[in-house]
């Protein structure tokens, strides 16, 4: 089992999936994304993303069943980035044991989430009511999954809260918001993943990437940060491949595509 | 004087994007009603196919917008915040949705607008109208379209279209399950076998659906995965529903995520053989299609 951090978008757009030919480069599902170390299963937010790693997830259980245990840490509750749990296919199989992290008391993120599954939205009638075991925990600093360290950062209403995962031989990768308290959280992280929208000339004359952060804004806190390599990733929705692929050279940044599979450590450099 | 019906969003569920599924599309469903001339819009359902339209923050060409919901489920209202009309002040939208008992509309609707989920910076402007619907419902909506609603065998309350305007006529019913084995899945409906419901609610359907040209029917599952209590049929049920209604043309409609192009082309083939020599059309619902009713 290979040991060495890596990591798998599973959804890339934000606010809204956004499937279209214009879009199969860098992907139209909304925010998620997996971290890969061993044989863990562990991911970061449960956008519409999650539910493709779910029919990988379902294939497997098929071929091979045995109780799956993962962990998804929640950035934000803001709809991308919760959606697609109550499709996420494991949560339909009594041996999944889904353990879910924010850095809130178990109930709030348990209100928070619950009108996903309540019968007026959703053929189910509440989160309890899903045949997977769910665990909604509540974390402050710092939490290992295995040999995975997971440290938590400053949480804000605007941004969420930002995770720095570490592999036992110190490699680290950062997934975030933009925020300016990011510097000092990630510092000299080998790869931060950050929400990025538009560039400033582009929000400027109002671009519909709603705040999601600029290119240029996601460049400077990766210098700030000493970050050895940055991907930006939560996409504007109305953004297609051909703007987004010219707004990257233009700007000089990695859009996240959907996936693709981005070793945490390189031997270049690429930012 | 034509109506035409513009499909935005095929899939059921939730939206899908990957390789395998862009010939049909990924967006969740959603219906335009086009009808030229008139100065209103009608849309039906509200899935991610609805923000496909394009971004919030477009100018609107008309000022009047109708959109008319089957159910409130995610797949099926999750584009609503997205629907550009509501964000300008000169525009009048109607939202029609059925009474569902376990809440009411406007607080289900404005759920979707809450800053702690849609911390969007943005305003709904447009003057906002409410409507609930029963089954059975018939009405004339601007004084043009009849709009005609059956109550479909699904959870809650869902309603299932039939729209006349002209010498044109359509008819959505999605989402609806098979009654087989008292699967009775709707509020209001009974609880254990009651072949006696099972007959009128057929003969109902079929009366619904008389003089529709064209249906876009649920057909989700195929006769081999149908899962009963998850409140989808499958194209032969679909077909059969058609042909005693005398339907010209079948759209199967609200592919499952998981279902490639492919699968959903063996759909279709396999529902054509069915329906052998009977003179009715099968197509597989496709975003981006416009159909012309007749």
């Amino acid at each position: 089992m290979d040991a060495s951090l890596k990591v798998q978008f599973w959804g890339t757009r934000g606010w809204i999936s956004t499937p279209s030919l214009q879009t199969t480069v860098y992907g139209g599902n909304t925010t998620s994304l997996q971290v890969l170390h061993g044989d863990l299963l562990v991911g970061v937010d449960a956008g519409f993303g999650i539910c493709n790693w779910g029919e990988q997830l379902a294939k497997r259980i098929v071929e091979k069943p045995e109780p799956l245990e993962i962990h998804v840490f929640l950035t934000r509750f803001h709809w991308d980035h919760i959606q697609g749990l109550p499709f996420f296919h494991p949560i339909y199989s009594p041996s999944t044991r889904l353990h879910l992290y924010a850095p809130y008391p178990k109930a709030y993120t348990r209100e928070k989430l619950e009108i996903l599954f309540t019968a007026n939205y959703s053929p189910f009638s509440g989160l309890d009511s899903m045949e997977s075991h769910m665990e909604i925990e509540e974390i402050s600093k710092e939490i290992c999954i295995g040999d995975l360290r997971v440290q938590v950062g400053e949480k804000s209403e605007a941004n969420g809260v930002p995770y720095r995962f570490f592999a036992p031989d110190g490699s680290s990768l950062v997934v975030a918001a933009q925020s300016p308290s990011l510097p000092d959280f990630a510092a000299g992280t080998d790869l931060l993943i950050l929400d990025a929208a538009c560039t400033q000339a582009e929000e400027k004359a109002g671009y519909p990437g709603w705040g999601g952060g600029t290119y240029e804004e996601a460049l400077s806190l990766a210098q700030a940060s000493q970050a050895k390599r940055l991907i930006c990733t939560r996409h504007g929705p109305y953004r297609t491949d051909k703007a987004l692929f010219t707004a990257s050279l233009q700007a000089g940044f990695v859009p996240a595509k959907e996936g693709e599979i981005y070793s945490v450590t390189l031997s270049t450099v690429l930012v | 004087m034509s109506m035409s019906l513009r499909l935005w969003g095929v899939r059921g569920s939730r939206p899908v994007h990957k390789g395998s599924t862009l010939g049909c599309g990924g967006h969740s469903t959603a219906f335009e009603l086009q009808l030229p001339g008139e100065d209103f819009a009608l849309f039906v359902d509200a899935g991610s196919g609805l923000a496909a339209r394009g971004p919030i923050g477009g100018k609107s060409l008309r000022s009047i917008y109708y959109v008319l919901l089957t159910h409130t489920h995610w797949d099926h209202l999750l584009g609503l915040p997205f629907f550009s009309p509501l964000y300008e002040a000169k525009n009048e939208v109607h939202l029609f949705s059925s009474t569902t008992c376990r809440g009411d509309f406007p607080s289900l609707f404005w759920a979707l607008f809450s800053p702690s989920y849609f911390p969007l910076p943005v305003e709904v402007k447009a003057k906002l109208h409410f409507h609930t619907l029963v089954s059975g419902a018939d009405f004339l909506l601007a004084n043009k379209v009849r709009v005609q609603t059956y109550q479909l065998n699904h959870q809650g309350v869902t309603l299932g279209y039939r729209f006349a305007y002209g010498a044109d006529c359509v008819g959505i019913v999605t989402d609806h399950a098979p009654l087989d084995h008292g699967n009775y899945l709707g509020d209001g409906m009974p609880v254990g076998a009651a072949p006696q419901f099972v007959a009128a609610f057929e003969v109902g359907l079929v009366a619904f659906m008389q003089g529709c040209h064209t249906v876009a029917f649920d057909a989700h599952f195929t006769e081999e995965t149908l899962k009963l209590d998850w409140g989808h049929s499958t194209p032969d049920r679909a077909l059969q529903f058609c042909l005693q209604a005398g339907v010209k043309r079948l759209i199967l409609f609200h592919h499952a995520p998981e279902d490639s192009d492919a699968d959903i082309e063996q759909k279709v083939e396999r529902c054509r053989q069915q329906a052998g020599k009977a003179e009715i059309e099968i197509v597989a619902a496709r975003e981006g299609d416009v159909w012309m009713l007749r």
